[in-house]
């Protein structure tokens, strides 16, 4: 799986082009068509001609970033996330900024230079500052300009007991599953949408759906993992290597039941296991999708990552694994019918 | 006859999201007074009733089968389970009630952990105690409170989940009074409680002339409530605007008209806070002209929602007179 490149790759919200065009490049030879629509979604198209019911399988090429909004006579940058991040996160962390994906440092007022007061008090957006190296203005605006956006600059690696580290595993870990399916021979007509602009209100996916018109939907995410310190059992999510995610409700979905019952019965049956998501806050692409048109059918297939929306994510490679081997034995069954809708 | 029915759809549970005991009710009373059904991906349940000849037109109303639920996502300290709330009822709302499966019908209690202010209580703080642990049920089961529908002096009546299940009762008596000059599509709509998810689908689904929602709007007549157009007894409250849609004036006064000419005491429902299935289904597809007639609530969100019986009749006449007026649709 691509999860290297694909994770390392530039893609804030509305700036998707490059993750887009390694996508491209990786899908071309297993695709009939591949178009990228108004809004700049990638829809790779298999098997057109193909008997049975047509599935859109989605994942979102963005990721939660920074956008420049300022720079200072001094030379540092102000700037605003796209997407949530939690600012308590953000000092001294690296980004890569611009279209020179020049290094930056986030800083901020050192300890000993704050007031009493302002040591018990996280740090908020207009406290914060990127530092590019720069000793003006005019130097800073000769590698950026406003308007131009950063991301974490962290780099994949493997570690542990079947671990990754990476900035973007929500979602380029569905984009990667995603990459991989269109590689089997599955004998439905598929649709595989690597969509944008989800972390700033699921807006690539709902065009996407309207364009496809497909029969059911699954949507490949990374999902909120904290199974971690001081967490009680229902406020984790889900845990570390249980298995991917099925989700009962979020924000914006109530899950289709019996599609989800069947998904659930694909995973026992061919011994994957899984988990159910055990939380209502988040959402992803399925909020839209559902609810397009007439209403269509969908689930999501969630990988658990710990630390979403921080500068470094963790992902367990068998859940990974395992979110890939559920959605090809989910779309062979499909193949037979085996979930008439 | 409307209060045998009130009681018979108050007696299921109807999980916002998880309404298929409310459409299993609704197509059982039904039955052969409807020409066609059918269920959509989201839950709605369609009922179409044909005309007598020609169609006129097509008239959408839509009334919501769903109340404030919550559900399972924890079950790993039996009997206690863990829960998240859907639909407008505070966490803290919750506290002290019993509440049963729709699925299994399992009862249980609602507490909270120790420790916590009323004002702090979030869903992760709630559980279900089922007492027992003898059948548990699986998670993404739903709970809706059990409280029973209680009459005041036969007039007024008061319970949970009322402001669906009000909608819904004049919903089938209207599609029970047969078929008129226009092909009626009746839905009751699923996941009202959840931000119109099931009238927006469905306002995609059927191309109508005309759309009206059969809702609820609150009744602002309370001591110190905030001043609001709406009273409890004052008849049927036509919707001018609230928080989704500004009615257009045709809309509007085809029913006020309608009102007029059968004598039904109404008044107009200006709440801008409010929201309704309106909003969504006067922007579906390319536009649809839509309306809405909201029968008066006292405390809707709240343990006891209370209703004028006299305003539920009222507003079942207006539907069922305009619906007689062979020709309106044609003035639009």
């Amino acid at each position: 799986m691509l999860l290297k490149e694909l994770t390392e790759a530039f893609g804030p919200s509305g700036f998707e082009g490059e993750v887009r065009d390694l996508i491209r490049r990786e899908a071309t030879p297993f695709a009939e068509r591949i178009t990228t629509d108004t809004l700049g979604s990638l829809i790779v198209e298999k098997n057109l001609q193909q008997n049975g019911p047509k599935v859109l399988l989605a994942a979102h090429m963005d990721e939660v970033s920074f956008m420049i909004v300022g720079i200072e006579e001094n030379g540092l940058l102000r700037f605003r996330p796209i997407g949530g991040v939690d600012p308590r996160i953000l000092v001294s962390k690296v980004l890569l900024v611009g279209s020179k994906r020049i290094s930056g440092v986030i800083g901020a007022k050192a300890i000993h230079l704050q007031k009493p007061e302002e040591r018990k008090k996280p740090l908020g957006l207009s406290q914060l500052f990127i530092d590019i190296g720069a000793s003006t203005k005019a130097e800073a605006e000769s590698h950026v300009a406003i308007g131009d956006t950063a991301v974490f600059a962290t780099r994949y690696e493997e570690y542990g007991d079947r671990r990754a580290k990476a900035k973007s595993f929500d979602d380029r870990v569905g984009c990667a599953i995603l990459l991989e399916a269109l590689k089997e021979d599955i004998k439905l007509p598929l649709v595989a949408a690597f969509t944008v602009q989800e972390e700033i209100g699921l807006r690539g996916a709902g065009p996407v759906a309207f364009r496809t018109k497909p029969d059911f939907a699954i949507v490949l995410e990374g999902t909120v993992c904290f199974d971690v310190v001081d967490a009680p059992a229902h406020g984790e999510s889900t845990i570390l290597g249980a298995g991917p995610a099925l989700t009962l409700v979020d924000s914006r979905t109530v899950a289709h039941r019996p599609f989800r019952a069947y998904v659930k019965q694909v995973a026992e049956e061919n011994g994957i296991p899984v988990q159910m998501r055990r939380v209502k806050g988040g959402s992803n692409d399925n909020g839209i999708i559902h609810l397009t048109e007439g209403g269509i059918v969908a689930t999501s297939i969630s990988v658990p990552v710990r630390y979403i929306h921080a500068p470094v994510q963790s992902v367990h490679l068998d859940d990974v694994q395992n979110a890939y081997r559920l959605l090809i034995s989910v779309l062979r069954g499909l193949e037979k019918g085996g979930f008439p809708g | 006859m409307m209060k045998e029915l009130l009681q018979k759809l108050y007696d299921v549970s109807g999980p916002t999201g998880g309404e298929d005991a409310m459409r299993k009710r609704l197509t059982d009373h039904l039955g052969p007074s409807v020409d066609e059904w059918s269920v959509d991906s989201l839950g709605n349940l369609y009922a179409v009733v044909r005309p007598k000849e020609t169609s006129h037109g097509v008239i959408l109303l839509t009334a919501p089968m769903d109340e404030p639920a919550l559900v399972v996502i924890d079950d790993r300290e039996r009997p206690y389970l863990r829960v998240e709330t859907l639909g407008r009822l505070a966490a803290s709302a919750w506290i002290g009630r019993t509440v049963q499966c729709s699925r299994t019908g399992a009862r249980g209690i609602i507490g909270v952990e120790s420790e916590i202010k009323s004002s702090d209580v979030t869903a992760h703080h709630l559980f279900i105690d089922l007492i027992t642990d003898r059948d548990q049920p699986e998670l993404g089961y739903f709970f809706t409170a059990v409280t029973p529908l209680t009459w005041h002096d036969e007039r007024y009546v008061s319970g949970p989940a009322l402001t669906s299940r009000v909608p819904c009762a004049i919903l089938c008596d209207i599609l029970l009074q047969g078929a008129t000059s226009y092909t009626i599509v009746g839905v009751f709509a699923a996941q009202s409680e959840l931000g119109a998810r099931g009238a927006r689908v469905a306002g995609h689904s059927v191309k109508a002339d005309l759309a009206l929602t059969i809702q609820t709007t609150e009744a602002l007549d309370t001591p110190k409530a905030e001043r609001g157009t709406v009273k409890l007894g004052g008849g049927p409250a036509i919707k001018e605007a609230d928080r989704d849609m500004v009615v257009a004036p045709r809309v509007r006064a085809a029913l006020t008209h309608t009102a007029k000419a059968a004598s039904i005491a109404f008044q107009l429902e200006i709440n801008l806070t409010s929201r309704s299935d309106a909003g969504v289904l006067f922007l579906s597809r390319d536009g649809m002209p839509a309306g809405g007639v909201s029968v008066p609530v006292r405390y809707p969100n709240a343990q006891s929602p209370l209703m004028d019986w006299n305003d539920v009749i009222a507003t079942r006449d207006l539907f069922l007179s305009l619906l007689h007026q062979p020709e309106f649709l044609q003035n639009f």
